[in-house]
C-alpha cells in the first residue's frame, strides 16, 4: 500500500485512514447515539463537495496564534495533538473529517504581560474545517465561534492553568450541519461554554469533554429556539476522569411548529473521580403540537464519594403566568413572548447569544 | 408472609441466602434443548388446544431469526439455550388436593414461609394470628402445584388459577388476551417464553368486582439446568380492583438459570391492578458464581378509561436483572405508576427500570425508583416515558435516586424521554449520593452497630416505594434489604 499524505496534515497517512474507515462499523441508525437524527444525511452531506471558500479567524488583541497546521510555531503543536486529543479510532465521521478537510488550523494562546484576554473569532463557514485550540498553562483565551452548515471538528486541549470561554453561536441554515467537539481539560483549569443555536435542516453538535485534571471546572450552558421543520440534536458528554472536579451543565429549550429538538447529556464519573461535583439541567417548552422533544439526561458512576444530580423536563407554558400578564393589559401574544424570553434569558449571558435567539439580554446586575 | 427472616442483629450477621436449599423430589425433566418437537411435547403434557401449540411454534420460529438484546448494561458471557432443559415437574399427576401433594413439596413451601393450608390460615392455627388472608398459587419449576382459595375467589366470580389451567377452563378469555399486551415478537425473551412457558397465574377479576384477598404467586425454581418460563395473565374487568403479589426464590447453584418470564395485566374501564413483586432469586455468592438470569418482560395496558395499574417491585435477587415493569395508558383519564427498589451487592447486575407510553387524554404516570449499590455490584435505571401526540394534558412525574455504599460498585441512569405534545409535562429528576459518614456517625455514636445503622439509612431511602407495598409485603422487603446488604460496610 503506497501512502498518501492527508491534505491538511501531510505528516498523517490517508490511505491509512481510508483503510480504518473500512474496518470500521458505521454508526448504526435509530441506536443511541443516532436514534433520532439521520446519520445517513450526515454521511451524504460529508460525501458532497463543500464550499472551498473559508478563511482564518480573526483575532483582537495580542497572545494568540493563530496558523495553518503547517505554518511555524504550530505544526510541532500540530503534529502531537491533531487526531491525538478526541480518540477517533473507531469514529468514521472524525476520519471522513480528516480526509475531507479543506483547512486545518490551530488557535493557540500564549504568555503575555497584559491582563486582556484575547478573543478569536472563528467565523461562519460552509465547509470541512478541522480545528485545533490550545490554551497553554496560566493563559486565558475567549473564542467565539459561528456555525453554518458545515463540518467542523475542534479538538482542544487547556492545558493546567488555563481558561477558555467558548461562546457558539448556530444561526439559521438550510444546510445538513454536523459539529464535533472534544475537549480536554487538565488540572485546575476551566472551560465555559455557551452555544445558541436556531433551526437548521438538520444540525448535530457532538460535544465530549474529558475531566483528565483534578479541580478542573467545566461550565457548559446554551439554550434553542426552534421553529418549522428544523432539526437540533445536541449530544453533551462530561467525562470526569480525576478527582475533585466540579461540572454543571444547563440548557433551556424552546421547541415550536414541526421542529424536533434532542438533547442527550451524559455525565460520567470513574472510579478515581471522586468527590467530583456534577449537575445537568434541560428544560424544554414546547409551543405547538406538531414539536417533538427527545431528552436523555444521562449518569454513569463508578465512585461513590460524589454529589450528582440531572434533571429534565418538557412541557408548556404556564397558564398562570399568562393570566398575570394578561390582568396587568398585556396581550396574550406579546405575553406569551415575554415568558419565552424571560425562559431563554435564563441562559443568556451576552449579546450575542440573546440577538441570535431574538431575546432582550439579561442586565448581568438583574435590574 | 416469610417466616425465615432475621430479626435480631446477631441473626442478621450470620444470615446467608436462606432459600437457597434444594428440594430432594423426583422429576420429570425434558432433555437439554429446543426445538419444534420440545416445543409440542411442552403443549402435549399441558394438553393444550391446536391454537396454542401453533402459536408457541410460531413464536419459536419469530425467536429462531431473533437477536439477543445487547443494550442493557450488564455483561454476561453467552448462554447455550440448547443447553436448557425447558420443562421440569415433580412426578405423578397434578394433585387433586392439597392432600395428594408430595410431602416433601409441602415441607419445601413451609420452609419458604408459604401458607398452603387454607383452613389453618382461616382458624390462625400454626399462623401468626396477624396473616392476613392471601389466595396463593405455587409454581414449583414449570407446573403449578396448588392454588389457594379458589372456592372462595369463584364465589365472588374471580378465576384464580394456574394458566394451564385456565386454557381448560377459560380458552375465550386465554385467546383474547394471551400476547394481547406483550406480542410474541416483543422481543427476544419474550419471543422465547411464547414458545415454551410452562405455567404461570391466570387472573379474571368480573366486572364491578373487589377481589376479596391478596392474590399471590410464589415461584420456585428446584430442578437443575432447567429455565423457568412462567406467563402470568391478570385480567381486570370494568369498574373491578385487585391486588397481586409475587414471590420468588431458588436454591444455590454454581450454574447460571435462566428465568425469562412474561406477565401482562389487562385493566378495563375504571378497573385497578396493583401488582408488587418481592423479587429475591439467588443471586450467586460474593465472587459472582452462579445466580439466576432474570429476563423479564412485564407490561401492562390500562385499556380502558380511569383505569389504573401500578407496579411495585423490590428487587434484592438474581445475578442480572433485566427487568422493565411498564404500562401503556391507552385509556383516557387512565394512570400508571411504577415503584421500585432495586439492590444489588457482591457481583450483581441489574438493568431495570419503566416505561410509560401515553397515548390517551389526560394519563397520568409516576415513576419512582430508588438503587442502591453495594460491593462490586452494577445497578441502572432505564426508562422511557412517551407522550404521543394524542396524549392530550398528560403528565409524567419521574424521580429516581441513586445510593452507593463502597467504592467498587457503581450506579447508572438512563431515562428516554420523548415528547410529541404541546401540553403534556414530563418531568424527571435524578440523583447520587452514598451513605454520608456523616449519617453513619450519628447513628454509631447512638450504640447502633454499622450493619444496622446502614439498614435504617437504606430503609428510610426506600420509604417512598415500602409505603406502597401491601403491609406484609412491605416487613419483608425491609428485612430483606438487611439480609441483601449484609457485609456491604466493614
Amino acid at each position: 500500500m503506497t501512502s498518501q499524505p492527508v491534505k491538511i496534515a501531510p505528516w498523517l497517512d490517508a490511505k491509512q485512514i481510508e483503510q480504518t474507515i473500512e474496518n470500521t462499523r458505521l454508526p448504526q441508525p435509530r441506536k443511541d447515539p443516532w436514534k433520532y437524527t439521520s446519520v445517513k444525511q450526515v454521511l451524504e452531506r460529508l460525501d458532497n463537495p463543500f464550499d472551498e471558500t473559508n478563511e482564518l479567524p480573526a483575532q483582537n488583541g495580542s497572545g494568540v496564534i493563530i496558523g495553518d497546521f503547517g505554518a511555524p510555531k504550530i505544526s510541532s503543536l500540530a503534529r502531537k495533538h491533531v487526531n491525538q486529543i478526541a480518540n477517533n479510532s473507531n469514529n468514521v465521521l472524525a476520519s471522513l473529517n480528516l480526509l475531507r478537510a479543506q483547512r486545518g488550523y490551530a488557535i493557540v494562546s500564549s504568555q503575555r504581560n497584559d491582563s486582556v484576554c484575547p478573543m478569536v473569532h472563528i467565523p461562519a463557514s460552509d465547509s470541512c474545517e478541522r480545528i485545533l485550540i490550545i490554551v497553554q498553562e496560566y493563559t486565558n483565551l475567549e473564542i467565539l465561534e459561528h456555525t453554518t452548515g458545515g463540518n467542523r471538528f475542534i479538538e482542544c486541549l487547556i492545558l493546567p492553568g488555563g481558561q477558555l470561554v467558548h461562546r457558539r453561536i448556530q444561526p439559521v441554515t438550510t444546510h445538513v450541519e454536523y459539529n464535533s467537539l472534544t475537549v480536554n481539560v487538565m488540572e485546575n483549569s476551566s472551560y465555559k461554554m455557551m452555544q445558541y443555536s436556531v433551526g437548521a435542516q438538520l444540525r448535530r453538535n457532538d460535544i465530549v469533554i474529558n475531566i483528565e485534571g483534578e479541580g478542573a471546572r467545566v461550565d457548559v450552558s446554551g439554550g434553542w429556539k426552534l421553529a418549522d421543520t428544523s432539526h437540533l440534536d445536541t449530544q453533551l458528554a462530561v467525562n470526569h476522569r480525576a478527582k475533585g472536579a466540579t461540572s454543571h451543565q444547563k440548557f433551556h429549550g424552546v421547541v415550536g411548529d414541526s421542529a424536533r429538538a434532542i438533547f442527550n447529556g451524559r455525565i460520567y464519573i470513574a472510579r478515581n473521580a471522586p468527590k467530583t461535583d456534577a449537575h445537568l439541567q434541560n428544560k424544554n417548552i414546547a409551543t405547538s403540537d406538531g414539536a417533538a422533544i427527545f431528552t436523555k439526561p444521562e449518569l454513569e458512576i463508578y465512585a461513590d464519594d460524589v454529589a450528582c444530580s440531572h434533571g429534565a423536563t418538557s412541557g408548556q407554558l404556564d397558564e398562570q403566568q399568562i393570566f398575570y400578564l394578561r390582568t396587568r393589559g398585556i396581550p396574550d401574544d406579546r405575553s406569551r413572548e415575554l415568558i419565552l424570553d424571560g425562559f431563554l434569558a435564563e441562559i443568556v449571558e451576552h449579546d450575542e447569544g440573546a440577538s441570535v435567539l431574538g431575546i432582550q439580554p439579561r442586565k448581568v446586575d438583574g435590574s | 408472609m416469610s417466616n425465615n427472616i432475621a430479626t435480631t442483629p446477631e441473626e442478621l450477621i450470620s444470615k446467608e441466602y436462606t432459600a437457597g436449599f434444594v428440594t430432594d423430589i423426583e422429576t420429570e425433566t425434558l432433555p437439554p434443548g429446543l426445538s419444534e418437537e420440545v416445543v409440542r411435547e411442552i403443549s402435549r403434557k399441558k394438553a393444550e388446544p391446536e391454537w396454542l401449540t401453533e402459536w408457541r411454534l410460531d413464536a419459536l420460529r419469530r425467536w429462531e431469526k431473533m437477536e439477543e438484546p445487547t443494550w442493557a448494561h450488564v455483561k454476561f458471557p453467552p448462554i447455550d439455550y440448547q443447553a436448557i432443559s425447558y420443562f421440569a415437574a415433580p412426578k405423578g399427576d397434578k394433585p387433586k388436593s392439597l392432600d395428594e401433594v408430595d410431602p416433601e413439596l409441602l415441607r419445601t413451601y413451609k420452609k419458604l414461609g408459604i401458607p398452603l393450608h387454607e383452613q389453618k390460615i382461616l382458624a390462625g392455627v400454626e399462623e401468626e394470628p396477624s396473616q392476613p388472608r392471601v389466595a396463593v398459587d405455587a409454581v414449583f419449576d414449570s407446573v403449578s402445584i396448588t392454588t389457594t382459595f379458589k372456592e372462595t375467589l369463584k364465589e365472588h366470580g374471580v378465576v384464580f388459577c394456574s394458566f394451564s389451567e385456565a386454557v381448560q377452563s377459560h380458552p375465550d378469555l386465554v385467546k383474547k388476551y394471551l400476547g394481547s399486551v406483550v406480542p410474541k415478537t416483543d422481543n427476544f425473551y419474550a419471543a422465547l417464553n411464547s414458545a415454551v412457558f410452562s405455567d404461570g397465574s391466570f387472573v379474571y377479576v368480573p366486572k364491578g368486582v373487589r377481589c376479596p384477598m391478596e392474590l399471590s404467586t410464589y415461584f420456585r425454581i428446584n430442578a437443575e439446568n432447567t429455565g423457568q418460563f412462567e406467563r402470568t395473565l391478570i385480567i381486570a374487568d370494568e369498574g373491578s380492583y385487585v391486588s397481586y403479589l409475587e414471590g420468588c426464590t431458588a436454591p444455590m447453584r454454581d450454574e447460571n438459570q435462566l428465568h425469562a418470564a412474561v406477565v401482562e395485566l389487562i385493566a378495563l374501564d375504571d378497573a385497578q391492578i396493583k401488582y408488587s413483586t418481592v423479587q429475591n432469586w439467588y443471586p450467586g455468592d460474593e465472587n459472582g458464581v452462579g445466580g439466576i438470569y432474570n429476563f423479564v418482560t412485564k407490561r401492562g395496558t390500562c385499556r380502558g378509561a380511569r383505569s389504573h395499574i401500578s407496579w411495585t417491585q423490590v428487587e434484592t435477587g438474581s445475578a442480572i436483572t433485566w427487568k422493565y415493569p411498564s404500562v401503556i395508558l391507552r385509556g383516557d383519564d387512565s394512570i400508571g405508576e411504577f415503584y421500585s427498589v432495586a439492590l444489588t451487592n457482591n457481583r450483581q447486575q441489574a438493568d431495570t427500570g419503566t416505561k410509560m407510553t401515553h397515548i390517551g387524554r389526560n394519563t397520568k404516570s409516576t415513576i419512582i425508583s430508588k438503587g442502591i449499590s453495594a460491593g462490586h455490584s452494577s445497578n441502572a435505571y432505564r426508562g422511557l416515558v412517551r407522550m404521543n401526540p394524542g396524549a392530550r394534558d398528560a403528565r409524567n412525574y419521574t424521580q429516581c435516586d441513586s445510593l452507593l455504599i463502597g467504592s467498587e460498585c457503581a450506579a447508572h441512569t438512563f431515562p428516554y424521554i420523548e415528547s410529541r405534545r404541546q401540553d403534556a409535562i414530563v418531568e424527571h429528576e435524578a440523583t447520587t449520593t452514598r451513605v454520608s459518614d456523616d449519617q453513619l456517625f450519628m447513628c454509631r455514636q447512638r450504640g447502633i452497630e454499622p450493619e444496622k445503622a446502614v439498614s435504617m439509612i437504606v430503609n428510610g431511602f426506600c420509604r417512598d416505594v415500602f409505603r406502597e407495598l401491601p403491609m406484609e409485603f412491605a416487613v419483608e422487603a425491609s428485612k430483606l434489604l438487611e439480609v441483601s446488604l449484609e457485609g456491604a460496610v466493614g
